[in-house]
């Protein structure tokens, strides 16, 4: 009961709460929804990010204690982690190292991964009537070569470019906001779902 | 354990293969897909773990059932046993087609019909003993002549007698007057009509074919010693020509002491007797409705003479009686004339001599004397179940016998009748006596016709007849012993010489030897024994008869288990043991049957001999295997030996954990090649492993092709080469920033500000996008700065606290940062929702945004606020990935403006009046890298146009 009825109902009974606080000019609904609910959900979710930090080292460790491979790079994520902890911990995030961390670790290398991704996005971009020799992919090679040559525009004949990244930039919003109205649909339906107990998400079920 | 079908070696139940030849071999065990643990065959869950082995459909291969046994009949009965309807009818469910014919005619005739009518079929073959013999008849059981005899439909009157049978002597002629209640078996009851003659198995029909014109028509089985006088027989009754049955011919055995037919040889077949000597057929026919005084005198109790027992058994016709009965008159080829013409003959005839003796011995003298005292021995053996001796019973029954039977029934006859008389009508023909030694055989033969037969061995009589008729020593019954009817059946001397080797006839027991030194009485000719004439069944409804009669003959030691013949040995009752297999008689010679030699018998039936066309088709056990495969291994046993290419008894399954595989590395090589064996054995090793040890798995890794390797190292060097020109291009900017609304808006919001007011800037960026987003946000600090506003800066993201303090590393940013909001906010979309929902002085919302989700939460929480406070205006800066996903965003209310990637800072800078050449130079690189992977994108395009579909494969 506690773990199938108990979250369905909680669930329901918070989110019709919120809901009501939104809609019904209610004092009480919203300082029950922006005082209590809310500042629930802050601190269940920050408890809940210790817990991802302290589950991903302990995976790490029983990592090593298996008779598996890549255990020097499990090794190297537990050192890593618990010495940015204690650094932070230590200086806190404005703290010299903290801040060296960050820029000479974090940024180089994830900034380095997405230009990896950029390479191999113009790859596959080539190959594409390798894979396909259909008009789409024809189309979609073009797209992408007026887009790159717009996105900065050139000395001589800006004008031109800039219309045409006009044309580019309509197309696409139109395009985004079908997908945004139904993305704003597909949530709406689901919280009505939560509402009513018909999707149980937080239940073991 | 698994028998190999090739070599028949047990193997283990894991093996599959066999140890010894190689054979593959059926499993019998299936492996569990989950624990692996080897089930047996029949399971549909394994034992272990519950895994379902099967499908639902699957279906166990049916058992063989076990061979049903044949219903409880009449206790102790030799003939098959048969049920019975509730009205006492035999039920013919079960009864041969013969037999059913018989059964239908004889519910056809009327109630008068009943009656016994044992003499009708025997008058056909009896009848023709009238025409040999000297005037005699052997008549009916009234004693009539046969000439007076009814014929039965069908049949001539005077040519269907046996000339043997004519040669009885006549039967008192009043006795024939009255017909008896004759017992008869409830197997039996009903079955006492007349069949028509063309109705009547073959066997009976040729005995009724005419031999010779004018003649009495004889017998075509009789052999030609026999049937000596015998005319051609008719053409539809040459195909009849069958011998007589085995128990019947085994009867020619030692009496007392003999073997079992199985142990019989050939040789042995020299010394038999011939089959019951029929006499000559008489012209006259035998009455139908009277039975011989010999046979009616079985059934002294209904009657006051025999002759009327035997005559109230002539209501049933022969053809109600079962063939082995009514075979009694197909013997091998008689000579009817030979014997008409010798009825009193006061020798025995060198044919009969071998009965005794294979040498030659005399034949018995007493076989003239109508009234001989003894019974022969080997009718004295009907009576003796422990072959006690025949003299001791002889003597007491024969004047009984006499006195019933006549002057001119041999004594061994009235023997019989003396004994019979106590029993009952059919006790004497179904009597089952238990016999010690071989009760099988004694309960399948009726009691009157064992006595025909040779005695069972009995312990008190260890030699057989043939040996003491080796040693001489046989008693041999004299000349004078013979009965008359017997002596009819003398066939010439040459004949008989040649055929006594090949002949299987009967030999009299140790009881015909005794009683034919008594005087037996003989019988005339065409008269018919008494004893055959008794071989009418009773009547319905007589079931608690014929078992009391059972019970009295069964303690009756002077009767002689007859032999039951091998088609006879299918429909024993149940709780006998099986006969002995009958040995094999192989025809090797093809003009021992074009010369009408009788051939030898087993069980009474001869063994035909297979065509050799046929004989190609037997499967051989021994066959050659040199084109027998090992997949294809030849049963070796059961109904399909011989047979290749067989399904294995059970589905092939999965091999064992614990199989260890034979090296078939010498057989597989000769049929697979060497990687498929290889694959086979690895396919073996991989199963072989348990299950709980982890087997490792392949690590697969997807490697690309050299070429697109390679494109991408071309790529690479492309795009860092022309960056790098880029932001080492000295020279005028080949970029130009364009200002667009979005951006001024975006500018004159925050100029808008004034000193004091609290700007909230949210960092929602990481790391990855700092490269790109860290420019604009330093830019649009600067300009907040510039404007002396308070900035609270927060984030989502655990990172993003941190960038939040390299964004503040001028001093002067760090000033006016408000106190302790510089924060990380937790739970996302409610941590913004909560962070809004406190009351605050903020003037404005900027949020920096490097993914788009994180933009939304923001603007659609602020938007959610509008209940209790009007939205803060937003300025969005968002890098150029993000821009196109947030434009719906980007345009709506209460977005103020926003700046998109590295061109639209340049603007907002340019806007502003601010200049930066290292600004220039990052553009400068970024244009170049964008036009260098368009030039890229277009030769990739039109490089695999130009190659084609098989160019680009």
């Amino acid at each position: 009961m506690f773990k199938r009825v108990l979250p369905t109902v909680v669930a329901m009974l918070v989110g019709i709460l919120v809901l009501l606080g939104y809609v019904l000019p209610v004092e009480s609904l919203t300082w029950l929804r922006d005082i209590i609910l809310l500042r629930w959900a802050m601190v269940l979710a920050a408890f809940a990010l210790f817990v991802a930090y302290l589950s991903l080292l302990r995976v790490h460790v029983l990592r090593l204690t298996s008779v598996r491979k890549n255990k020097f790079t499990s090794l190297l994520m537990i050192l890593s982690a618990l010495g940015v902890l204690i650094l932070v911990l230590v200086q806190g995030l404005e703290g010299p190292l903290a801040q060296q961390v960050l820029t000479a670790v974090l940024i180089p290398g994830e900034s380095a991964l997405l230009a990896v991704t950029a390479v191999t996005l113009i790859v596959a971009g080539m190959r594409i009537l390798r894979a396909r020799r259909t008009a789409g992919a024809i189309v979609f090679v073009v797209v992408a070569g007026i887009i790159l040559l717009t996105n900065v525009a050139y000395s001589v004949y800006p004008e031109v470019l800039g219309i045409l990244r006009q044309s580019i930039d309509v197309l696409a919003t139109a395009g985004m906001r079908g997908l945004v109205m139904g993305i704003a649909l597909g949530v709406t339906l689901t919280g009505l779902r939560i509402l009513l107990g018909i999707d149980r998400p937080h239940s073991d079920e | 354990m698994v028998r190999c079908p090739k070599c028949g070696k047990m193997n283990q139940d894991s093996s599959r293969f066999c140890n010894q030849c190689g054979t593959t071999l059926p499993q019998t065990r299936t492996r569990c897909p989950q624990c692996g643990l080897m089930n047996p065959i029949g399971n549909a869950f394994c034992s272990r773990c519950n895994t379902r082995l099967h499908d639902s459909e699957f279906q166990l291969p049916e058992q063989p059932k076990p061979p049903e046994e044949t219903p409880v009949g009449v206790k102790g009965i030799s003939l098959p046993t048969l049920p019975v309807a509730g009205d006492g009818t035999l039920e013919t469910t079960e009864l041969p087609d013969w037999l059913l014919e018989l059964t239908e005619q004889s519910l056809e005739t009327p109630a008068d019909a009943l009656e016994p009518t044992l003499e009708e079929p025997f008058l056909d073959w009896l009848s023709d003993l009238e025409d040999d013999t000297a005037g005699e008849v052997a008549g009916d059981a009234t004693g009539r002549s046969t000439a007076d005899a009814p014929v039965p439909d069908g049949v001539a009157p005077s040519a269907t007698m046996p000339d043997w049978f004519d040669a009885l002597p006549e039967e008192d002629e009043e006795a024939g007057a009255a017909e008896a209640e004759v017992e008869t078996p409830s197997s039996l009851a009903g079955v006492d009509d007349e069949p028509a003659l063309d109705e009547l198995p073959d066997w009976l029909l040729a005995t009724a074919t005419p031999t010779s014109p004018g003649d009495v028509p004889s017998f075509t089985p009789w052999p030609e010693w026999l049937s000596k006088n015998a005319e051609e027989p008719t053409p539809g009754q040459e195909e009849t020509e069958q011998e007589l049955p085995g128990w019947l011919l085994q009867s020619a055995e030692a009496p007392p002491s003999h073997a079992s037919p199985a142990a019989h040889s050939a040789e042995e077949d020299a010394g038999r007797v011939v089959p019951l000597p029929f006499p000559e057929p008489e012209e006259e026919p035998v009455s139908e409705t009277s039975a011989p005084d010999w046979l009616a005198a079985l059934y002294p109790a209904e009657e006051p003479e025999p002759q009327e027992a035997v005559e109230s058994q002539a209501g049933q016709t022969a053809s109600s009686l079962p063939d082995w009965l009514m075979g009694i008159s197909e013997e091998e080829e008689v000579e009817p004339q030979a014997a008409a013409t010798e009825p009193e003959a006061e020798t025995v005839p060198d044919w009969l001599m071998g009965i005794y003796d294979d040498e030659e011995v005399e034949p018995p003298a007493a076989a003239t004397e109508p009234g001989a005292e003894t019974v022969p021995d080997w009718l004295m053996g009907i009576y003796d179940d422990e072959e006690a001796e025949p003299p001791d019973v002889a003597p007491s029954t024969e004047p009984e016998a006499e006195a019933v039977l006549g002057e001119d029934i041999p004594d061994w006859f009235a023997d019989i009748d003396g004994k019979v008389e106590e029993a009952g009508p059919l006790a004497a023909i179904f009597t089952v006596e238990p016999e010690e030694e071989e009760p099988a055989l004694e309960a399948d033969i009726p009691d009157w016709l064992a006595g025909i037969m040779v005695e069972e061995p009995v312990p008190a009589q260890p030699q057989t007849f043939e040996q003491e008729t080796e040693s001489g020593q046989a008693d041999v019954p004299a000349t004078d012993d013979i009965p008359d009817w017997l002596k009819g059946m003398t066939p010439p001397d040459d004949e008989a010489a040649a055929l006594e080797p090949a002949q299987s006839a009967f030999v009299p027991s140790e009881t015909l030897s005794e009683a034919s030194e008594d005087e037996a009485p003989a019988l005339e000719a065409g008269e018919i024994p008494d004893w055959i004439e008794g071989l009418s069944p009773t009547a319905p409804g007589a079931v608690e008869e014929e078992a009391a009669f059972f019970d009295r003959v069964s303690g009756d030691e002077s009767l002689v288990r007859a032999e039951v013949p091998s088609w006879l040995q299918g429909l024993r009752p149940p709780g006998t043991g099986p006969l002995p297999s009958l040995p094999e008689v192989a025809y090797t010679d093809k003009d021992q049957l074009d010369a009408d030699i009788p051939l030898p018998q087993e069980g009474g039936l001869v063994r035909a001999e297979i065509p050799d066309w046929v004989q190609q088709y037997r499967p051989s056990a021994d066959g050659e295997v040199g084109e027998e495969s090992f997949l294809e291994p030849s049963e070796t046993d059961g109904p399909l030996a011989g047979l290749r290419g067989m399904l294995p008894s059970g589905p092939l399954m999965d091999m064992p954990a614990d199989f260890e595989p034979v090296s078939l590395a010498a057989k597989l090589d000769a049929v697979y090649p060497e990687s498929i064996v290889a694959q086979a054995q690895l396919w073996q090793r991989l199963l072989e492993q348990p299950r709980s040890v982890p087997r490792p798995v392949a690590q697969h890794r997807v490697r690309s092709g050299r070429g697109q390797q390679a494109m991408r190292w071309i790529v690479a060097v492309v795009l860092l080469a022309v960056t790098a020109l880029g932001l080492l291009w000295g020279e005028a900017p080949l970029s130009q920033a364009l200002s667009r609304p979005h951006i001024e808006r975006f500018s004159r919001a925050i100029d808008a500000l004034q000193t004091g007011d609290t700007v909230i800037v949210a960092v929602e960026y990481g790391p990855a996008e700092a490269g790109e987003m860290t420019p604009l946000a330093r830019a649009v600090v600067q300009h907040l700065a510039d404007r002396n506003v308070q900035i609270t800066m927060v984030s989502t993201l655990p990172e993003g606290a941190g960038l939040i303090h390299g964004l503040l590393e001028p001093q002067a940013l760090v000033n006016h940062l408000a106190a302790g909001k510089a924060a990380y906010l937790p739970g996302s979309s409610s941590g913004v929702a909560q962070f809004l929902s406190e009351p605050a002085e903020a003037k404005m919302l900027i949020v920096l945004a490097g993914r788009a989700e994180r933009l939304r939460w923001w603007v659609e929480q602020n938007n959610a606020q509008s209940a209790t406070s009007p939205p803060l205006p937003v300025n969005v800066g968002v890098n150029a990935a993000t821009a196109p996903l947030m434009m719906p965003y980007l345009e709506t209310l209460p977005v103020v403006g926003w700046v998109v990637g590295l061109p639209d800072l340049a603007a907002y800078q340019e806007f502003r009046g601010l200049t930066s050449g290292a600004l220039n130079s990052q553009l400068d690189a970024l244009m170049l890298a964008h036009w260098a992977a368009l030039a890229l994108l277009l030769f990739g395009l039109f490089y695999y146009l130009a190659l084609g579909k098989k160019g680009a494969s």
